[in-house]
């Protein structure tokens, strides 16, 4: 589970983000934000493969000591 | 992801993230003509106006925070028990549905549906003694035949008997002991502050500006000390300030906004409430400026400090006094576009509108005839709040749309006045 503390800035990584295939294959396809947490209220944002704390967003300044959500689904 | 043929989509999978630390929500800042948390975050508020708060047991086990601190009133059990009809109870559910502000009159009389005298439910008082003879017209004081004995109105407490006014700390003189009132409004701020929400505490309301004995709220009081000495108001000024505002102090809030006074121009002979006092506008400002003054002390935090009779949008404010240098958040005056947002904040003072929020109409019936809460019926939730987010990305992700299932009696005239509604 990925943990960053409240005082992280907007733009900091939080987790990098990665899609296999059972068989091994390549993973050539995208990652989006999908219900029900999407990108937990334009909080956080994909970068690449990255998921961070978004730029446009509100920051997780008041968020200490919550667990907040994301939900993630891969398309090839 | 497992591959079937030309399956292309995986489940989704949620990823919980944990964010360590406090959260740094208070005490709010203005910057860069935005209202932010004390981490920097916008901040919309988004508030409820339990002003007659005093009206109520602060929870079942007491009138004070320590006796309230982790105990469980809750509104469902309300239903059954009538002992956690309380503070504690409403409080919980304003936060579970979204509420990030409260309105608290901390002086609270019969306007507002608290007690005549300024009294709370359980018989506390938040001064001791009242005014001797000789002060403004029309009022006669003392009330009950001397300054000991117990007022029928609000408007002959001596204000400078509030308590120690140098340590914010209650006193007990002639059988009342203030402390035992200010505990109970150290209960609701710190409450809230558990469950992350503000207090905007109005420390004197002045509705209708009249003596109380034609209607009027805290206006007198004003008038009536002012008339025996300055200094009584000065002093009820610093306690408060010494109290609240210290940060040594053991009821120190950070989580606070003085709301001051309410909306009521009673020094404008044009204000169309019609209750014209000269010269009010200059003992409203005194108590302003001193409070603004005591909270520029090392030592202590300054708060941010709003009032609907003095802001951008209102042509009604005083212009004798200097109120700029003091009030930081934008005031809107009653029923004035275009800015008008039902009553409460919008922007910040001295730059462009930036965003808005609805606070649930001003509650003057606010749990005195249950208009607001019903116990009986819990599924009757408020208004809901409209919220207007300009300019900037998103509303905060604490604020959802609200359930809204209140009848629109209560709160047509608000809607109705909404210019961006229309």
């Amino acid at each position: 589970m990925p943990v960053t503390p409240a005082s992280s800035p907007k733009g900091t990584v939080v987790a990098t983000v990665r899609a296999t295939w059972s068989d091994a294959s390549q993973f050539t396809g995208t990652i989006s934000f999908t219900a029900p947490n999407y990108g937990d209220s334009g909080t956080f944002a994909l970068s690449g493969s990255n998921l961070v704390i978004s730029s446009i967003g509100l920051g997780i300044s008041g968020d200490g000591g919550t667990i907040q959500r994301v939900t993630l689904v891969a398309e090839q | 992801m497992w591959r079937y043929g030309y399956a292309t989509v995986s489940p989704p999978v949620t990823v919980p993230i944990t964010i360590t630390g406090s959260s740094s929500l208070f005490p709010l800042m203005v910057s860069g003509g935005v209202l932010q948390t004390a981490g920097g975050t916008p901040y919309l508020i988004l508030g409820d106006a339990p002003q007659g708060a005093n009206n109520l047991p602060l929870c079942k086990a007491g009138n004070t925070y320590a006796a309230c601190t982790g105990t469980g009133d809750t509104l469902s059990g309300a239903q059954t028990d009538s002992g956690q009809r309380s503070f504690l109870a409403y409080i919980k559910d304003r936060q579970a549905q979204g509420f990030n502000s409260v309105w608290i009159n901390i002086l609270c009389e019969a306007y507002t549906a608290c007690g005549s005298n300024g009294s709370t439910q359980e018989g506390t008082y938040p001064f001791t003694t009242q005014l001797s003879a000789g002060v403004h017209s029309p009022d006669t004081c003392p009330e009950g035949g001397s300054t000991a004995a117990t007022p029928g109105s609000a408007n002959c407490w001596d204000m400078s008997t509030v308590g120690n006014t140098s340590t914010g700390v209650g006193i007990t003189v002639n059988g009342r002991n203030t402390e035992l009132y200010w505990q109970n409004i150290d209960g609701y701020i710190k409450l809230a502050n558990d469950l992350g929400l503000q207090v905007l505490a109005d420390p004197i309301p002045t509705d209708n500006c009249n003596s109380q004995s034609q209607g009027g709220s805290f206006g007198f009081i004003f008038l009536n000390n002012n008339t025996k000495n300055a200094a009584k108001i000065t002093g009820y000024t610093d306690f408060v300030a010494n109290r609240y505002s210290k940060i040594s102090s053991p009821s120190y809030a950070s989580n606070l906004i003085w709301f001051l006074f309410n909306d009521y121009t009673c020094w404008n002979p044009t204000s169309p409430f019609g209750n014209y006092i000269p010269g009010a506008d200059t003992v409203f400002y005194n108590f302003v400026s001193r409070l603004a003054a005591d909270e520029a002390q090392t030592g202590y935090t300054k708060h941010l400090m709003t009032t609907e009779t003095y802001g951008n949008s209102n042509w009604l404010s005083d212009t004798v006094n200097t109120w700029s240098t003091c009030i930081t958040l934008n005031g809107v005056y009653y029923n004035v576009g275009p800015d008008y947002d039902g009553g409460l904040l919008s922007h910040v003072q001295g730059t462009a509108p930036r965003y808005w929020s609805r606070a649930t109409m001003p509650a003057k019936t606010f749990l005195g005839s249950m208009q607001v809460i019903n116990w009986a019926a819990p599924g009757l939730r408020v208004a809901v709040p409209r919220i207007y987010w300009r300019g900037l990305p998103a509303p905060p992700k604490a604020i959802q749309p609200l359930a809204h299932s209140v009848s629109a009696s209560s709160f047509g005239n608000c809607y109705s006045r909404e210019p961006q509604d229309t």
